[in-house]
């Protein structure tokens, strides 16, 4: 894999991102953690006004077939190759990357009171899972033995645990869950409608944002034409920045057993796992599932909603038989693969002795 | 930059609630639940309602009216909420002096690219019982809180240039050349969530000329004189006139923002800022 770049997205107060249903006046919406969808819509928008195409509300602008190879559309996402997004902070020029945390992972407080984070062990039986038959992932202990409660892994904890050395998972506090409220004002009377009013929650963050990774230099090329994009619900403002990065998280582990963790999305033909429970020739032996999400997104050009699919969340973790030789294998089998869903990390396992 | 950054200068106490609370307060003002910096959300809205047909289409500008039915067009300008910038406090040497942080001040110069001045206010240390400011003065009074003072020329060039745009009263712009300090995040922090002023109201019985069982409550207001800012910019729908015509027709102006107009709250003074 070529050299990793980071594209960070800092909004300047706060971001939202709707739940996939009509909102209507008098609601209150949730926002939810972001598919791909949003940034790949913005960063296309924020190109195309960088190359002067004149846009209108619900109309697809017309592109020539050269800057359509570029900038892609709803359905290609042209040079723009993107993996995440995934949350950073920054305090003091110093960045922290945090990923979703793998969904294998439990706490395993020793009799001195230490705490150690453990993976789950592969344990060889069989069971019914839907119609297939499937191993576990299995806690070996059965005392002292504590669920987590963070649902992230800073990179450098990636490193760690992917090195199989000692790690733990964090909450990033860069960021609040507010509630926002919003009215309509009367148009001759500085008070409010009565009925017009809605809630909806937004993230807000102190410090950092999001960002993507992407291993294309022609992805960094466009990219750097913009500064800045308009991200999510209420066109909030993000300022854009491209660095390199300091750690390929996607390269293969020198392990003897393999596990694959999903730390974007994934669409599969099977719901929670590709037909048949094989990513090509390799097997998928268990599964530490995170709970499904919805993805969809609005279209703008045509004022509709898009489609609605239920994917894999980030967090699960797929035990594999063996190790693929090349990524393709296990990308390829999620649908929107070219938006960077079903992109995974490497983590290992020990079976249950 | 892109945008046009819009700075407030509070003529009279401002409030922009956010609605009912549980607490001391009844009718608290909304601010950022990590740093609990005072915001106002709103702007937009207040800036419509501000604005006559007349002057500036405002439909183009800020997009169709919600609630008729029909789905709404968005605006041609994006408008980010209204941060604070400089909070005034009092002090028994100067009447009042404006305090800010370098969080506060960051967020603020990152929208004019000032590089060099951000990476001055990065690299100033400031303890819990430090302040930043313009003269040479061994301590500096917040309210009842004395603070040691250490002078930086950073703070000079940003009062200096500020000072000039913020204001026409030249009172106004010679008080802002030597009464800003910079206190550390976490001081600014307390500061902005105590120091703001909280008013009791009644409600008086029409017929018996007394309070009404039950009618007192607690209102908050960021005090006269904080200087507020926000920052609006064109969407990939503008024509690349917008922010023009918008300029046109906000410079200057005082206008009503938040909640308690009847009351004479709310006057905020425009400019455009460009540091």
């Amino acid at each position: 894999m070529n050299e990793l770049y980071a594209v960070y997205f800092q909004p300047e107060d706060w971001l939202a991102f709707r739940e996939n249903r009509r909102f209507n006046p008098g609601d209150s919406v949730k926002s939810v953690f972001p598919s791909p969808f949003p940034f790949y819509g913005a960063i296309r928008t924020a190109l195309l006004k960088k190359y002067n195409v004149k846009l209108f509300y619900h109309k697809k602008p017309e592109l020539s077939q050269e800057l359509l190879e570029k900038i892609g559309d709803e359905n290609n996402p042209g040079l723009i190759k993107l993996y995440g997004p995934f949350l950073y902070s920054e305090e003091n020029g110093i960045k922290k990357h945090y990923f979703p945390a793998p969904k294998n992972i439990y706490i395993y407080e020793h009799d001195s009171n230490k705490t150690e984070y453990k993976i789950m062990q592969y344990f060889d039986t069989e069971i019914k899972f839907e119609d297939l038959q499937l191993g576990l992932a299995w806690i070996p202990e059965y005392d002292n033995v504590q669920e987590i409660g963070e649902n992230y892994i800073e990179l450098q904890e990636l490193v760690n645990l992917q090195s199989e050395k000692e790690f733990v998972l964090s909450n990033p506090e860069n960021f609040e869950i507010e509630s926002r409220l919003g009215i309509a004002l009367e148009k001759s009377y500085k008070k409010s409608k009565e009925g017009m009013i809605y809630t909806m929650t937004i993230y807000r963050f102190k410090n950092g944002g999001f960002f993507m990774l992407t291993d294309s230099r022609e992805t960094v090329e466009e990219l750097s034409k913009i500064d800045f994009v308009f991200l999510g619900s209420k066109q909030r403002w993000c300022n854009v920045k491209i660095e390199s990065f300091p750690y390929n998280v996607f390269q293969k582990i020198q392990s003897e057993n393999v596990a694959i963790e999903l730390i974007t999305p994934a669409i599969y033909e099977n719901g929670i796992t590709p037909k048949e429970a094989k990513f090509g020739e390799i097997r998928i032996k268990a599964v530490a599932a995170n709970k499904k999400m919805a993805i969809s997104g609005w279209d703008y050009t045509s004022g509709k909603p898009k489609p609605m699919h239920q994917a894999v969340s980030p967090g699960t973790v797929y035990y594999l038989d063996k190790v693929p030789e090349n990524d393709e294998v296990i990308t390829n089998q999620s649908l929107y693969n070219q938006f960077g869903f079903g992109r995974f990390v490497y983590i290992p396992y020990k079976p249950f002795e | 930059m892109e945008g046009k950054v819009f700075l407030m200068y509070a003529e009279t106490e401002l409030h922009a609630g956010k609605g009912m609370d549980i607490g001391v307060l009844d009718l608290p003002i909304q601010r950022e639940r990590k740093t609990k910096f005072p915001i106002i959300q709103g702007i937009k809205g207040a800036l419509r309602a501000n604005i006559d047909n007349d002057k500036l289409d405002k439909e183009k500008i800020f997009g169709s009216e919600p609630g008729d039915g029909e789905e709404t067009k968005p605006g041609t300008v994006a408008f980010s909420e209204a941060k604070i910038l400089l909070f005034p406090v009092r002090n028994p040497e100067r009447l009042f002096i404006w305090v800010t942080c370098p969080l506060v001040l960051i967020r603020f110069l990152r929208n004019f690219e000032k590089k060099d001045l951000i990476k001055h206010v990065e690299s100033t240390q400031i303890s819990d019982s430090e302040a930043v400011t313009l003269d040479n003065q061994s301590s500096v009074w917040i309210e009842d809180i004395k603070l040691n003072a250490k002078k930086s020329d950073w703070l000079l060039d940003f009062a200096e240039k500020l000072s000039i745009q913020a204001s026409d009263i030249d009172y106004i712009k010679n008080k802002l050349k030597k009464d800003i300090v910079v206190v550390n995040d976490n001081i600014f922090s307390q500061i902005v969530e105590t120091m703001t002023n909280v008013i009791p109201r009644v409600r008086i019985d029409r017929e018996k000329g007394i309070v009404e069982t039950g009618a007192l409550w607690y209102e908050e207001y960021l005090p006269q004189d904080t200087i507020m800012y926000f920052i609006a910019r064109e969407t990939v729908y503008s024509d690349g006139n917008e922010l023009n015509l918008l300029e046109n027709a906000l410079k200057d102006r005082v206008i009503s923002i938040g909640g308690k107009e009847t009351l004479g709250k709310g006057l905020v003074n425009l400019k455009v800022v460009n540091l």
